[in-house]
């Protein structure tokens, strides 16, 4: 049976986590909205922000946009269980029931809701990428574990769905796992003592989750969009994949005194990035431009991620050159780099897989897709090429002149931000919207 | 066998040795112990700095980078910059005098560790200690 042709299976979380993830992104993008009126807009002329203190802006919008990603991932996680049951019981509604799916839920809601007030109210964690308070992460390890166990325990079942998305998603789960635990790894007094051990491993937990969930959500595009079960690939291309997922850490901060050895296995990992970019390349060059039917609005999507991964791959194997990293480093087009990866990529597909596995249908009616898709795209691509001027200026200057000398020449470019922030929200209020509008209506899921 | 892969990595990393426990630094946190440090660390993730400033580059970018901010600011003009606010910082009237002392030294540590930004990308692209004739490893 294809998987296209199974029948409605769509467990309640599934929508809820869709819908949950949907309005994080918002928020996040909000939040990311004012944020950027701090960066490109004068002081002077912007006193009536002054109150949204920055030191709260930007750890709210880097938190709702862990929780969204994290959400969106357990959201597909879900849909793929029912397929899975779906398919062992021969095609029979509603296979998969557990309450350890609402479990996941409610303490990945409660760990956002939370954080969320905690941050507000001045008492995150204040590190960067994993701004909640660290007291928390017991309830986003909870949510994460259940999912974890959960595909682990029906491995043999999913190998029946798809050989490579069923190891991807165990894979993915226990890096997501691992990389959130080791990112408290401050609570050792060892690593907190130590500033450049803590940077280190802070940045290899960072690492460690973001890889974990870019391969929970490669998984279930890969699910997605092969409709007959594709057998596992050649294992050296899975053992050159786990190292460079897992050993880039050490780029984020060369300039560091962090171990000589780790530095050069960063390098190494990080061009060894360089295969996957061409392979990403060539399967681009062959993919179809276009389908027809119904799923046509989904593949642009998933096209436009491709586009972006190969800009998110081929940036990261560039600025991971130490003479590049040089001038890029502690820049802004490292935010570009970022965003790009998160909205271009992650976003895009959990709206793909949401809208798919929520029985989206509507592919020649009018919709914010139509409009959505190409302002973000342009937004991103504005994003990326008016940062680069202050990024460059800023490189340049920073070795021999003060902030207070170079800041002024940077900060008119900085406009790019808030002209930028505005077509991302734009885009990513539409898309957000169909996901959440196909999430609360039962359109028959797929 | 990726997550053994991950695991052997994540024990090098919390064991290996990072810049202040392998030199010995004047007011590193692991060598003397000074409370001051490790307390002026927790009021700077306590207080968010590092959503506007970074060290070694990482962390915000609306105000300036404080790696070595300590060679070219006394403590006196921190201490007033920390209480009064500056341009779009924020007053943090709020710390006492001996915790604006904690944050200083936590800075003074920091400065320790490796000059930043590099000064060129040709010969120390990796990264070099504050003394050039003592490279790092």
């Amino acid at each position: 049976m294809l998987h296209s042709e199974l029948p409605p299976s769509l467990p309640l979380p599934a929508r809820w986590l869709y819908a949950f993830s949907a309005v994080t992104f918002i928020l996040s993008a909000s939040v990311g909205l004012i944020a950027s009126i701090h960066y490109g807009i004068p002081a002077r002329h912007a006193d009536w922000i002054a109150h949204l203190r920055f030191e709260h802006l930007r750890p709210l919008h880097l938190l709702l946009a862990v929780v969204a990603m994290v959400a969106g991932a357990m959201a597909i996680h879900f849909s793929l269980m029912g397929r899975v049951f779906s398919l062992r019981n021969k095609g029979e509604k509603d296979g998969h029931k557990s309450r350890w799916d609402w479990v996941a839920l409610i303490a990945l809601s409660g760990f956002a809701v939370v954080s969320a007030a905690m941050i507000v109210s001045g008492k995150g964690s204040g590190r960067e990428y994993t701004p909640w308070p660290g007291l928390l992460t017991p309830l986003l390890l909870l949510s994460v574990g259940v999912c974890g166990v959960q595909w682990l325990r029906i491995i043999p079942l999913g190998y029946a769905l798809s050989p490579e998305g069923t190891v991807l998603l165990a894979i993915g789960w226990s890096l997501t796992f691992l990389g959130f635990l080791e990112s408290q790894a401050q609570v050792l007094p060892w690593v907190f003592l130590n500033g450049v051990r803590d940077l280190t491993s802070q940045w290899h937990g960072i690492d460690t989750f973001v890889a974990g969930i870019n391969v929970l959500l490669y998984a279930g595009m890969v699910v997605l969009l092969q409709p007959y079960p594709k057998p596992l690939r050649k294992k050296f291309l899975f053992g050159i994949a786990a190292f460079g997922l897992l050993g880039t850490f050490g780029h984020h901060h060369y300039a560091s005194p962090q171990p000589l050895f780790l530095k050069y296995f960063a390098f190494f990992a990080s061009m060894v990035a360089v295969i996957s970019f061409v392979r990403h390349m060539q399967g681009f060059r062959k993919q179809k431009r276009t389908l027809p039917g119904p799923n046509r609005d989904l593949f642009q999507l998933l096209l436009s991620a491709e586009a972006w991964t190969l800009v998110a791959v081929g940036s990261g194997v560039l600025f991971a050159i130490p003479q590049i990293n040089f001038y890029i480093h502690g820049t802004y087009l490292i935010i570009s780099h970022a965003m790009g990866s998160m909205i271009g990529i992650n976003l895009l597909i959990i709206i793909a897989a949401g809208l798919h596995f929520c029985g989206y249908d509507k592919p020649n009616a009018s919709s914010s897709l139509r409009w959505g898709l190409p302002i973000l795209n342009f937004s991103l691509m504005l994003l990326w090429i008016g940062l680069t001027i202050p990024s460059l200026l800023k490189a340049m200057e920073r070795t021999h002149s003060t902030f207070q000398f170079y800041q002024p020449l940077v900060e008119p470019w900085l406009m790019f931000f808030p002209l930028a922030g505005v077509g991302l929200f734009a885009g990513i209020f539409a898309l957000c919207s169909e996901l959440l509008w196909a999430a609360a209506s039962d359109r028959g899921a797929r | 066998m990726v997550v053994s892969a991950y695991l052997g990595i994540a024990v090098v990393v919390m064991f290996s040795s990072g810049g202040a426990a392998h030199h010995h630094i004047e007011g590193g946190m692991a060598e003397s112990g000074r409370p001051s440090v490790a307390l002026g660390k927790g009021l700077w993730q306590q207080h968010g700095c590092g959503a506007c400033h970074s060290i070694f580059g990482l962390g915000g970018h609306l105000g300036p980078d404080l790696t070595n901010v300590m060679r070219r600011r006394d403590e006196t003009y921190l201490q007033h910059v920390i209480a009064r606010g500056f341009g779009k910082m924020p007053s943090y009237a709020s710390l006492t005098l001996p915790e604006r002392e904690w944050l200083i030294a936590y800075l003074g540590y920091v400065d320790q560790l490796a000059d930043y930004p590099l000064q060129s990308p040709w010969t120390q692209a990796f990264g070099y200690r504050s003394n050039p004739e003592n490279p790092i490893d």
